[in-house]
């Protein structure tokens, strides 16, 4: 595989990274979900920038690539405590609880036709087989008992 | 039209469609024909991008570039949150496994400690605290989806021809563009692209070692720590301080905001522990 095309190769492997957490982060409304497609996105890009360090054999492209790493990993600690916030304010994870952040003279979002969510089935118990042995009755038990 | 515009128009239309059935929920007839789609079109997009022979080591790159893809397609796609952040971990594997095979091992190994190892424990615990119990309803119910998959795959459609372009430089467009009507403006070819001398640096640089083989070859893996503390000292320690504020950052933003729910809770408390307690029943003893 020549330089060239390898660079081809990790620049679309990493823009098709980008474009899937693009879709995510506009399709998802989990809040965590969002945010892992960020990640996701981040993830294109580093991709690309190793592609590009390996073509031009320099360690600039894997230098930015450490600095993206550690800005990701602040992001995740600042973004989860935020999010872990929003949740204890509206004890769900759903962004469009978040309705109060619209533009002034937007109507608030309404879900046009929401899908019916399926009922979990409830869980099926095993059955407790009987086991160990009856012990035999003593004569005395079956002639005389207390209770008929 | 000429054959890539042919190839991308078909892109963004199987793309769409594809990833527009598979972000319906449930494992019906057309969420299976979606993905089905969407894996035409992925594959060729990166068909097209691959001049390249195919063996040994192609198939390989492919491998992994099929696993990245699609565990990020379920990341986005799948319905239930933990099932997201499995994949993501997939993905998160494939994605290093993809620097490994480039040359990159140390971020590799960077991406498995800090991704996996960290990031990826950190968002499964908040999950699984903050996550209600069985379905959700967001979950099930996503934003547009048929907006959000048109502007991804469009996305990434422009991205990778413009790559194409770029990379292909002016032989190729040469080769495959038409001739613009009077009038209308085209894009100007790109010059092909060359190897670079980096760009010089302000801070005194270190001479190359003299021995170029093993550990102290030039291009090693090992290089990076001196780059890291030799040319870029001053990113890492803003890089160091950063990760201190963020620390701070986190924790003060959770102490200080516990929420009305918490609040409640902590009135509840204390209205239970300010009363006093009833005297338990007593136990009727049967004679």
């Amino acid at each position: 595989m020549t330089d060239e095309a390898l660079l081809h190769q990790y620049l679309v492997v990493g823009a098709m990274l980008f474009s899937i957490g693009l879709i995510g982060f506009f399709t998802r409304r989990n809040m965590i979900l969002m945010f892992l497609s960020t990640e996701m996105m981040l993830q294109g890009v580093s991709l690309s920038l190793v592609g590009w360090s390996r073509f031009y054999d320099d360690f600039g492209g894997q230098m930015l690539v450490i600095f993206i790493l550690v800005v990701a990993a602040c992001e995740a600690a600042i973004g989860l405590a935020l999010i872990v916030v929003l949740f204890r304010h509206t004890g769900s994870l759903d962004i469009a609880l978040l309705q109060r952040l619209r533009e002034a003279n937007l109507p608030p979002w309404q879900e046009a036709n929401p899908l019916p969510v399926p009922e979990e089935p409830s869980p099926v118990w095993p059955h407790l087989a009987p086991a160990g042995i009856r012990p035999p009755e003593s004569p005395e038990a079956t002639d005389f008992r207390e209770t008929v | 039209m000429n054959p890539h515009q042919i190839l991308f128009l078909t892109v963004i239309l199987l793309g769409t469609a594809g990833v527009v059935l598979m972000l319906r929920p449930g494992w019906g007839t057309l969420r299976v024909l979606g993905v089905g789609l969407s894996a035409i079109a992925f594959g060729g997009v990166l068909a097209q991008a691959s001049p390249v022979q195919l063996l040994p080591e192609g198939v390989v790159f492919y491998l992994l570039a099929a696993a990245t893809v699609g565990s990020a397609l379920a990341a986005v796609s799948l319905v239930h949150p933990l099932y997201c952040a499995v994949c993501f971990g997939l993905s998160l594997v494939g994605v290093s496994a993809l620097m490994a095979y480039a040359g990159a091992q140390f971020l590799a190994a960077g991406t498995l400690i800090v991704y996996v190892g960290a990031i990826l424990v950190v968002l499964l615990f908040v999950l699984m605290l903050a996550h209600p119990r069985g379905r959700a309803s967001y979950d099930w119910n996503r934003w547009e989806a048929f907006v959000s998959a048109a502007t991804g795959i469009v996305l990434l459609s422009m991205l990778s021809l413009l790559i194409t372009r770029t990379l292909a430089g002016a032989n190729h467009l040469a080769a495959h563009s038409q001739p613009a009507a009077p009038g209308q403006t085209t894009l100007q070819p790109v010059a092909p692209l060359a190897k670079a001398q980096p760009a010089s640096s302000p801070w005194p640089k270190v001479p190359p070692p003299k021995a170029a083989q093993g550990v102290m070859a030039p291009q090693h893996v090992a290089r990076i720590g001196q780059h890291l503390f030799g040319s870029h000292w001053l990113a890492l320690q803003a890089a160091g301080v950063l990760l201190l504020a963020a620390l701070v950052g986190a924790a003060v933003v959770l102490a200080r905001f516990p929420g009305p729910l918490l609040r409640h809770q902590q009135a509840a408390n204390l209205v239970a522990s300010s009363t006093t307690q009833t005297p338990p029943p007593q136990v009727q003893h049967n004679p």
